[in-house]
């Protein structure tokens, strides 16, 4: 009775309107924590798309929830790993822009 | 009725959804963008509950919300100074982001629109889905058998470990 209403056509256009957005913000930001919010977004939305999926087709099963849980995870890693990283580029550089990282070989 | 409250829930939390994310993405200051990502992890909770999927709600609500964007309010602050906004993105660069995010998008529609199957086989059976609730999800976690997802459990905490040691490790003086 739920399924029926809304058609998983509009989930999946609006899942991809939001990567959209994450991506274009990836690709626009300068600075680290700017890059890792917009990752966060588009980690967030393709765990709702795993459970967009699971609900609309194999609402028996629990596999893309599971998925979904493993994606969190894997994004918790990333972002403390990540923030690690700026604090220590921080210390060193006095700034947080993406440019700093790279290092000079000679 | 019901109908009605579910198409306008979805309706509403997707306009909100867009706006906060756009708005993640605009805003120069980084505080206000940790801000408005934490109302975009709980639009995204609603979306979780929308679905019937309560368990991933809680969890997006404990991990993302007070966990994720507390921590990244607190790096915020500690590196805080007044050269850390973008104040000069070029406009080619600009150009360029604009012209692949929409391409990705145009694509992303035109295969959900054209390509994705219509037909009605699928269709949902309400009494098997009661009964896939939290505690599947416990058991398929901790199964060995064909279709257990015990290795890559063990694997993530082991993962989460290592990221743990390695995080002291990187940021300590």
């Amino acid at each position: 009775m739920l399924y029926d209403v809304i058609s998983v056509k509009q989930w999946l256009i609006l899942t991809s309107m939001i990567f959209s957005i994450g991506l274009y913000g990836f690709l626009i930001k300068q600075n680290i924590i700017g890059i890792l919010i917009s990752v966060e977004i588009m980690l967030n939305i393709v765990a709702l798309n795993f459970v967009i999926f699971n609900q609309y087709w194999y609402s028996d099963l629990v596999d893309g929830k599971i998925m979904s849980i493993f994606i969190i995870a894997i994004a918790a890693i990333e972002t403390v790993v990540g923030l690690a990283i700026l604090i220590l580029l921080f210390r060193i550089k006095k700034s947080n822009k993406i440019k700093y990282l790279i290092m000079k070989q000679r | 009725m019901f109908k009605f409250t579910h198409i306008f829930m979805f309706y509403t939390l997707s306009i909100l959804s867009i706006f906060f994310s756009i708005a993640t993405i605009y805003t120069n200051k980084t505080l206000r963008a940790a801000i408005f990502l934490c109302v975009f992890m709980i639009i995204n909770s609603g979306f979780y509950l929308l679905l019937g999927a309560e368990f991933l709600a809680v969890v997006q609500m404990l991990v993302y919300v007070s966990g994720i964007v507390v921590l990244l309010i607190f790096v915020i602050m500690l590196t805080d100074t007044l050269q850390n906004e973008d104040v000069d993105v070029n406009t080619s660069r600009k150009l360029i982001s604009i012209i692949i995010s929409s391409v990705f998008f145009l694509i992303n529609v035109f295969a959900i629109v054209f390509v994705f199957p219509d037909n009605n086989d699928y269709i949902i059976n309400l009494t098997v889905y009661e009964e896939s609730n939290l505690a599947n999800i416990g058991f398929k976690l901790l199964d060995i058998g064909y279709s257990g997802y015990v290795i890559p459990f063990e694997i993530i905490s082991l993962l989460l470990l290592t990221s743990l040691v390695g995080c002291l490790k990187i940021s300590r003086k």
